[in-house]
């Protein structure tokens, strides 16, 4: 793909047209600068959008945000949008880690008060959120009582004592998505599952504890409680080995669906079948029910770090609680009513590394958020600015109510090994005044900012496009990594 | 696989899995597999050296002999489909795959 092959629309808009290839049917719609783009076009993520294209059911164009990179068939940072109920779902283009999401827990601590205990914060954190890869959660449930999480999600949670109603009100989806049916999950992956819940992972999953750096939308940072120069935490997983054994179970199973139905594709990890077929319905049961082990996975990572907090600071000050601000999924493929060619109609957008950013008003946002906009958050490579920003009207219109996710990758794990030395960075961040406490040096490595673009850019890039509006930016103090 | 993960295994006690599978084609069946040595990994940390395969175009079965793993440089979470080939060469069967870690 050339850069010749776009049309450029304005300086964040380009789209690549349906001539371009003989099998599309939408066109591409991508949300970049030049300067991104440039950087986009060093891997084979358009190719990868352009192959997004062919799914079945597809309405309006298949977009992807600025911190766009290749994934495994689908582009990570795409969205597709399908006509519900004769449309496609692609497990594929949903990700192997269903609802892969962010957590962002506030506090009226000041940093500056409490510089001195960000040793013993970051060493607390990691003692009481297991990270790495296989680690066993905080708890085990049984089977029985799994299937109550994947049914319930957050909610189950809640009626165990792991959250407040607050902590649900301010979770996309309540933290409990309707039509989850574990039935249609695997033994194999409720077994993986079980014994992970409330486990961080590997990977480029973290719990990182932030500092509100500067604010940009000072009425929207108070309804969310953001506060300059206090502590903020954010938690970065998903649906550990049970969400991956669902999606490997259904791409295996749609690679059948796809003859029957007699759908052709460019790439096997494309795979799809209609959302009103028997194999469509069985995925997004399965799908949602991930989704709720994964809202419950955050939710008892929270309660860890709530309990972290509370043995660092309950003894050295009076408010130290942590509040939610919101938890966002951007790993999923949800019901929504959006307007294309000036017809209402359900889709399911399809959300690959791409974060729902419903604008004023929407429907499903708790009711202080409906003034301002449903809260993105978008962190950064380890090491660099996170941003929480919200949701506009034009992101409803132009993107399916979406924004981006993060940085995104511009360098391989196994090149950013080869490039950056796990124990140099971690001095290098240390240095910075960053606490680090990694469960591998290699993956540490992994995770070095340079392997990621600019966040500010790709954050300024949605912004310039109106699809989401800044309102504040974090800056990182201490990263617990597995 | 084993390989690529890094993987360092004991010696005994070797233990046994019988593993089938059905799929379309000679590619879905490949990734079937090995996404089953993924789960053991994972799941029962045991890594596979000796393998009795049968194979046809729709169905595998697989009886397999391993040991515990002692230490790994890199788990495998998933078997992808994305970029698959598999092709008869002059050395053999090769095949490209993609495993995300």
């Amino acid at each position: 793909m050339n850069i010749e092959n776009l049309i450029q629309i304005s300086e964040t808009e380009w789209e690549i047209p349906t001539y371009t290839r003989h099998d599309m049917r939408v066109p591409v719609r991508l949300f970049v600068t030049r300067e991104l783009l440039e950087q986009i076009m060093n891997d084979k993520s358009l190719d990868q959008a352009v192959n997004a294209t062919t799914l079945p059911g597809l309405v309006g164009s298949v977009i992807v945000m600025p911190d766009m990179h290749q994934g495994y068939g689908f582009p990570i940072g795409g969205i597709a949008a399908t006509e519900y109920p004769h449309g496609v779902i692609s497990p594929g283009a949903i990700g192997y880690d269903i609802n892969c999401g962010v957590r962002l827990l506030a506090s009226s601590i000041e940093f500056e008060s409490a510089r001195a205990e960000m040793d013993t914060l970051a060493t607390v954190l990691n003692k009481y959120c297991p990270s790495g890869v296989g680690k066993q959660g905080t708890i085990q449930v049984s089977l029985k009582e799994l299937d109550h999480v994947l049914q319930e999600g957050s909610r189950w949670a809640f009626k165990n004592g792991y959250a407040t109603q607050a902590d649900l009100a301010r979770t996309e989806e309540a933290g409990s998505l309707e039509g989850a049916d574990p039935d249609m999950v695997s033994e194999r992956a409720k077994v993986r599952g079980r014994e992970q819940i409330g486990s961080l992972g590997a990977g480029n999953h973290f719990i990182e504890v932030d500092v509100v750096d500067e604010i940009f939308d000072e009425r929207a940072a108070n309804i969310m409680g953001l506060y300059k120069g206090c502590l903020t935490v954010q938690i970065h997983c998903g649906s550990r080995g049970l969400g991956h054994q669902v999606c490997t179970d259904y791409v295996h199973q749609f690679q059948s669906a796809v003859l029957k139905y007699g759908i052709v594709l460019p790439d096997r990890e494309l795979v799809c079948a209609p959302m009103d077929s028997p194999e469509g319905r069985a995925y997004m049961g399965a799908m949602r029910a991930a989704a709720n082990f994964a809202f419950a996975n955050r939710q008892l990572l929270a309660y860890s770090a709530r309990r972290a907090f509370e043995e660092v600071f309950a003894n050295k000050m009076k408010n130290w609680h942590l509040h939610q601000v919101y938890d966002i999924t951007h790993n999923m493929g949800k019901l929504e009513t959006h307007a294309v060619n000036g017809k209402q109609i359900k889709v399911c957008v399809h959300r690959k590394g791409a974060t729902r950013a419903f604008g004023p008003g929407s429907p499903g946002l708790p009711p202080e958020y409906k003034k301002i906009g449903q809260p993105v958050i978008i962190p950064g490579s380890m090491g660099t600015a996170s941003w929480v920003l919200v949701g506009t009207q034009a992101s409803m219109t132009r993107s399916f109510g979406s924004c981006c996710h993060g940085a995104g990758r511009v360098m391989s794990r196994s090149q950013a090994k080869k490039e950056v030395r796990g124990d140099v960075l971690r001095q290098e961040l240390e240095a910075r005044g960053i606490k680090v406490r990694a469960g591998s040096l290699p993956g540490l490595a992994e995770e070095a900012p340079s392997a990621y673009k600019d966040v500010d850019m790709v954050v300024e890039t949605v912004s310039e496009a109106g699809i989401a509006k800044k309102v504040a930016r974090l800056k990182p103090v201490a990263v617990i990594k597995g | 696989m084993n390989t690529l993960a890094g993987t360092v295994t004991g010696q005994s006690p070797r233990v046994k899995r019988t593993f089938k599978s059905e799929g379309p084609d000679v590619e879905s069946l490949l990734v079937a597999f090995l996404s089953e040595l993924v789960y053991y990994q994972e799941q029962e940390n045991l890594a596979f050296d000796a393998f009795e395969i049968q194979l046809s175009d729709k169905q595998i079965s697989v009886n397999m002999e391993g040991t515990q793993i002692i230490s790994a440089d890199k788990a495998i979470k998933a078997v992808t489909y994305h970029n698959l080939r598999v092709e008869e060469t002059m050395r053999g069967v090769e095949t490209v795959l993609v495993f995300d870690v």
